[in-house]
């Protein structure tokens, strides 16, 4: 009952948009092909379409390849640091990716960027050594922006997997590579797969970056096109809905292909009940080496970006060349902490929302994995899909499709703090799902089976022995939950109102006035919101019940 | 003062509000008594705002502390604002009282404002009144530069200068594609210059940029140095301290911000009152000066951003025609994208 | 106690073309162990887990103690949690996050039972199963053998009215298998209670069942005591799983009642068959025990192919002419491959003869 509910929750935003890509106007014209034609029809919606498949597969191999490196290193070897790592690689995700943006810009623009102007100091003449404006800048900034992801989602599997198959392989001969490729990588298969769809959607779907960093260096892409087609005149929202329904088509044959890969039941199961302990990867002579360098990379893409930023709350305008003392001060903190109106209020109601909305994902994705996985529902399949739809409808476009709907019911729950709670839970469920089901999936049945034979019901077995087995994961994605809302800024946008504005939509409002010191305060405070409970239940996250 | 910061200006701002410190004798606005008790047994008035945080916030703040009414801000930009109001009214659950836009959105939503001639607009200019709708905050493009690295004998005068290859590479636009407001200046440049001026635009290679703020931001840190931005930028940035400046050309296009009221606004009297007091030339010194924008009431002292009757001799304003640049917006981007990528 | 029984039971996986279980009714005997016995996919685990309620038969009843907890036809399906049974897991399923004592307390925390008697019930059978004091452990801090009895213990504790084994064994080393049949034997001596036992070893099965139901394809091959399928297997299938390695074409010469007396490639022996209908000169299959033959002065001759010492028992293969018999002996002697002996059968030996 619950599943079908929730289907319904989520396919309804997705049925507006996808009737609005083929109506001439609003829902209830005629119907008509132009839009999805268009999408092909123009050069410029073609070379936008390259573009994205260019960027979202370059960001996709370098955000795996970095979250699996980093997750793998500070979760099974010896590798000196790897907690401290492990922190220092989630960093990015407290704030929104505009802010990280900010940072880079400041660092690698081929102008006015920290990097190119030492160059040029060095050199003597105007030199540079990188600029963020090209499809490579976007694909690092994207990249490391969903390395993240990637890390929770991986991380956890592995600390939480069987030695006993490892070993197995190294006494049959395996040298370290071939244990890696052949045993390490492939047990971990739901988590890396999970992984892969979220970044790969998440890629495809992102607009900041596009339309902000893509535009300066004429790298059109099909989200920047999206916002463009909504946000400006004349608005082409049915342009919007149809490029908005290629994302949603790349969604579902992720999933498809996610669902034909994994084989169903017990063959990744590594917790199962034998209770072995991973052995650590001993990397001989490459240890420190490979500390350092996975310490010195966590540093530089999350770190610095965000001093870049931090320090330009401290200025009176911002300029690289302006880093003088006679140009610092704290009025930016007076003005934004004490003056600007909506600061409090915003970070009140961020705050709520954040809370109830991580903990309504949680347990909502819970029912969901456990009608999926364990009840193998007649509607399994049909939650399996709905539940990744949403991470293909750009924000913007599911706010429209969720305001379309509450906006007829009449009282109802619009211009209320509960419209953007059900729309935090409508786009964020999928990412919770990701969580949760592959935790589910690494519980072996048997585990669950003798405590129903032990004389638990459902219920009991699920409150005894799931929740606890998956604690660490359930808190992890709780965390992730609770970051990525308190971030989320497009989908909201056109549901907030005054008396519910939240502290993104606000930070954005800063940043539309382009004043950077200004936005750095609001971002610190942001920053300080998200890490507050990270580092509270971190330790719990990390080391669970098992 | 010696650099006054922003803060303070809306600090002054708000300070003017009560009356505090009169720099010279602005005229209080005044309005029909029955108007003022009927607002405020309405209790409170929501304002649907494009324009910029800081005069938005400081007009919402003098009404409240003039008529102690509650001002509710939704800020959002142009675009936004428009999708909301077209939902709200579709579903019939309008929210708003009183909106603060610009063109285009203004021409949408005008099936949704009520037609209301407040009685302090009386003074302002017949050009910037409309039925349903009046200009109280004007700007105009400009072209901005980082005043470490162009001096004074390089800086360009008008827009023609742009197409200089010293600037090659080295200056920002905005892009038509996202901000609408673009084709009016694309509009203008070429009745000027005629079909040359695009081609030769683009072999200049500008930087596109999303908003003029974040151009601004830019010009001053030295990612570009120069760009074609706004009046109210330029000057706010300037007064933090950064090194801008700039120049108007005598060519130029001038936009505004309107202040309207909805017809179905829940609170009718509330919104009226409200577009009262923006109207006013008290209100519109609030507004323009925290928003370094040009009033349009002439007994408004804003003096920062200059007046329009001092530039309507120096300068050659157009008022775009949004009809007609709604209409011909295909073949201006299609010449866009042409030129200019 | 009444004992198990289910009747009917039939289960299909996929599109119905593969039978997990094709009609099969069985009786459980109270206090008794049965064992089911097969190769993978002959159904047992399916039977074991209808049993414990965590599959559903497509068709069938199933009835403990007089109570029917499933049938099919009526649509009622008691849920495992009220079936009151106990299960031993080939993984034993011991829960990581909770301690030896807790998961030992754990169906008796679920029947309600109050707290000062679970845990003197958890005392007491932590003390039974030889791991009294460690109840504050966890489970990865114990070997397999000490899991292996966890387990067990867990599933007697609250005193189940039958306890069901799925190949709780395959997962010890042999000394330690050795060691838990045998204490598993002691235990049933003790305190006898019904169980169901499902395993592909033919020595556990002869060892711990009180009768071993051989099963293939989903349907009964042949049930009887350990001795009977043993000495006296029915087809070539519950001859081949119990263990015998020697299954001889053989030619009919003569019959006196239930006897036969039968011509094979190692000598005339005395036969018995399950059928009444021989004649002679009928060609059929006997069984022969690699024990009752022995390598001696008269008898067929045939040739060493491979010598194997087992240390308590040596087997040799012997070729007789193209048909090679297996031929297991105590003691130490043995014979060169290639060289040629001569095998008798022992006298008073009966075969069995297979029904195909």
């Amino acid at each position: 009952m619950v599943a079908a509910l929730a289907v319904i929750m989520v396919l309804y935003p997705v049925a507006v948009v996808a009737l609005r890509s083929i109506s001439k106007e609003e829902i209830g014209s005629p119907l008509t092909l132009e839009w999805i034609s268009a999408l092909f029809a123009s050069a410029r919606s073609r070379e936008a379409l390259v573009n994205t498949v260019i960027y979202t597969a370059g960001s996709t191999v370098l955000a795996m390849g970095l979250g699996v490196g980093l997750a793998f290193l500070s979760t099974r070897t010896d590798m000196p640091g790897g907690r401290t790592i492990g922190v220092l690689a989630l960093l990015p995700m407290l704030v929104p990716p505009f802010i990280l943006v900010v940072g880079w810009v400041a660092i690698a623009d081929p102008n006015a960027g920290f990097i190119n102007i030492l160059a040029s100091a060095l050199m003597g003449s105007r030199t540079t050594w990188v600029s963020i404006n090209t499809m490579a800048g976007l694909i690092w900034m994207t990249g490391l922006f969903l390395t993240p992801y990637v890390y929770l989602m991986v991380a956890a599997g592995f600390r939480n997997s069987d030695s006993a198959m490892e070993e197995a392989a190294r006494v049959s001969g395996a040298g370290r590579r071939r244990l890696l490729f052949t045993v390490i990588l492939p047990l971990q298969r739901p988590a890396l797969l999970a992984a892969l769809l979220l970044v790969i959607i998440m890629a495809a779907g992102d607009f900041i970056i596009p339309a902000t960093v893509g535009l300066k260096a004429k790298i059109y892409m099909l989200p920047s096109l999206i916002w463009q087609n909504h946000a400006s005149f004349p608005a082409r929202p049915g342009l919007a809905a149809a490029q908005s329904l290629l994302l949603v088509a790349v969604g579902l044959l992720c999933i498809y292909f996610q669902r034909r890969a994994l084989s169903r039941g017990g063959r990744y199961t590594t917790v199962g009940g034998k209770g072995s302990h991973p052995t650590l990867f001993p990397l001989g002579k490459l240890r420190y080496p490979l500390g350092a360098f996975a310490l010195l990379f966590a540093l530089s893409s999350s770190v610095i970006p965000l001093l870049a930023v931090g320090s330009m709350a401290f200025m009176r305008y911002w300029s690289p060349y302006a880093l003088k003392p006679e140009n610092l001060t704290w009025r930016n903190f007076n003005y934004m902490l004490f003056e600007y109106p909506q600061v409090w209020p915003s970070a009140q109601h961020s705050l709520f929302l954040a809370f109830a909305g991580a903990t309504a994902c949680v347990v909502l994705a819970i029912a969901l994995a456990w009608y999926v996985l364990r009840m193998r529902g007649k509607l399994a399949g049909i939650v399996e899909y709905a539940m990744v739809l949403p991470l293909g409808i750009p924000g913007i476009a599911l706010g429209v499709g969720i305001l379309s709907l509450w906006i007829l019911v009449p009282g109802g729950i619009y211009g209320t703090l509960w419209i953007l709670l059900l729309a935090y839970v409508t786009a964020h469920i999928p990412v919770a799902m990701q969580f949760v089901s592959s935790a589910l999936h690494r519980i072996h049945t048997d585990l669950e089976d003798a405590s129903r034979i032990a004389g638990q019901a459902w219920a009991g077995t699920v409150r005894r022995i799931n929740i606890p087995l998956m604690r660490p994961a359930l808190i992890g994605s709780w965390l992730l939950m609770y970051v990525v809302i308190l971030r989320e800024i497009s989908l909201v946008i056109l549901l907030y109102n005054p008396s519910t504005i939240v502290l993104s939509v606000g930070l954005m409002d800063v940043w539309q006035n382009g004043f950077y010191p200004e936005l750095a305060v609001y971002s610190l405070l942001l920053l300080a919101l998200g890490v507050v409970p990270v580092a509270v239940l971190w330790k719990f996250a990390r080391f669970g019940a098992d | 003062m010696k650099n006054p910061t922003r803060r303070t200006m809306l600090q002054m701002s708000a300070a003017l509000a009560a009356g505090a410190l009169l720099p010279g004798r602005v005229a209080q606005a005044a309005s029909d008594p029955k108007i003022i008790e009927a607002a405020k047994k309405e209790g409170s008035v929501s304002l649907y705002s494009s324009a910029s945080t800081g005069p938005s916030n400081a007009l919402a703040e003098a009404f409240r502390k003039k008529y102690g009414i509650n001002v509710s801000v939704y800020r959002a930009g142009s675009a936004d604002v428009a999708t909301r109001v077209q939902a709200e009214e579709s579903a019939g659950r309008t929210q708003a009282d009183a909106l603060i836009i610009e063109e285009p959105a203004l021409s949408l939503l005008a099936p949704f404002l009520a037609n209301y001639d407040s009685p302090e607009r009386k003074a302002i200019d017949a050009a910037y009144r409309l039925p349903n709708s009046t200009l109280i905050r004007m700007y105009m493009s400009q072209i901005g530069w980082n005043t470490n690295v162009v001096k004074a004998g390089a800086a360009p005068s008008d827009w023609k200068d742009l197409l200089d290859p010293k600037w090659k590479g080295r200056f920002g636009s905005l892009d038509p594609h996202v901000t609408a407001t673009t084709l009016a200046w694309q509009v203008m440049v070429e009745r000027l210059y005629g079909p040359s001026f695009l081609p030769a635009f683009g072999a200049n290679k500008p930087k596109l940029y999303a908003s003029t703020n974040a151009m601004s931001q830019a010009i001053v840190s030295g990612e570009i140095d120069l760009g074609i931005t706004n009046s109210f930028g330029v000057i706010q940035m300037a007064d933090t301290g950064a090194p801008i400046g700039g120049v108007i050309p005598k060519n130029t296009v001038l936009f505004g911000g309107n202040i309207a009221v909805f017809a179905k606004a829940p609170r009718p009297n509330a919104a009226r009152l409200f577009c009262d007091f923006a109207c006013s030339a008290e209100g519109q010194t609030i507004v323009n000066v925290a928003g370094a924008t040009i009033p349009t009431h002439p007994d408004a002292k804003a003096p920062k951003a200059g007046s329009l009757a001092q530039f309507s001799k120096t300068n050659v304003f157009t008022q775009p025609d949004y009809k007609k640049i709604i209409a011909d917006t295909p073949r201006l981007l299609a010449e866009w994208d042409k030129h200019v990528r | 106690m009444n004992g198990l029984s289910v009747q009917g039971l039939s289960k299909a996986y996929g599109d119905a073309s593969v039978r997990a279980l094709d009609n099969f009714s069985l009786d459980f005997p109270a206090d008794q162990c049965t064992v089911l016995l097969g190769p993978s996919g002959c159904g047992k685990t399916t039977v074991l887990r209808s049993i414990a309620g965590l599959i559903a038969p497509d068709a069938g009843r199933i009835t403990i103690d007089g109570a029917v907890v499933f049938d099919a036809a009526s649509g009622s399906d008691v849920p495992p949690e009220k079936r009151r049974l106990g299960m031993v897991f080939q993984s034993y399923a011991l829960w990581p996050h909770l301690s030896v004592a807790e998961n030992i307390a754990y169906p008796l925390l679920s029947a309600g039972l109050p707290k000062a008697e679970v845990a003197r019930r958890t005392e007491a059978m932590l003390d039974w199963i030889g791991l009294g004091g460690m109840g504050s452990r966890y489970v990865h801090e114990l070997s397999g053998g000490q899991q292996q009895r966890i387990s067990l213990g867990r599933a007697m504790v609250a005193k189940p009215r039958a306890i069901l084994f799925d190949e709780p064994l395959s997962n010890l080393d042999a000394r330690l298998r050795e060691r838990m049949r045998l204490e598993l034997l002691a235990l049933r001596q003790q305190a006898p209670f019904t169980s169901i036992y499902v395993t592909h070893d033919q020595l556990e099965a002869m060892t711990l069942a009180d009768r071993v139901v051989v099963m293939r394809a989903g349907k009964i091959e042949q049930v009887g005591s350990p001795e009977e399928v043993y000495k006296r297997p029915r087809t070539r299938f519950s001859a081949d799983f119990v263990g015998i390695p020697n299954l001889l074409e053989a030619t009919v010469r003569s019959i006196a009642g239930p006897d036969l007396v039968v011509e094979t490639a190692v000598g005339v022996l005395a036969a018995r068959s399950w059928r009444s209908d021989w004649s002679a000169g009928v060609r059929c299959t006997v069984a022969v025990r690699p024990t009752l033959l022995t390598v001696q002065g008269e008898g067929r001759s045939g040739r060493v192919v491979r010598s194997v010492f087992q240390g308590a028992s040596t087997i040799e293969l012997i070729d007789f002419n193209g048909t090679q018999v297996a031929i297991e002996s105590l003691g130490e002697e043995r014979h060169d491959p290639g060289s040629t002996v001569t095998v008798k059968p022992a006298t008073g030996a009966v075969f069995a003869v297979l029904d195909d």
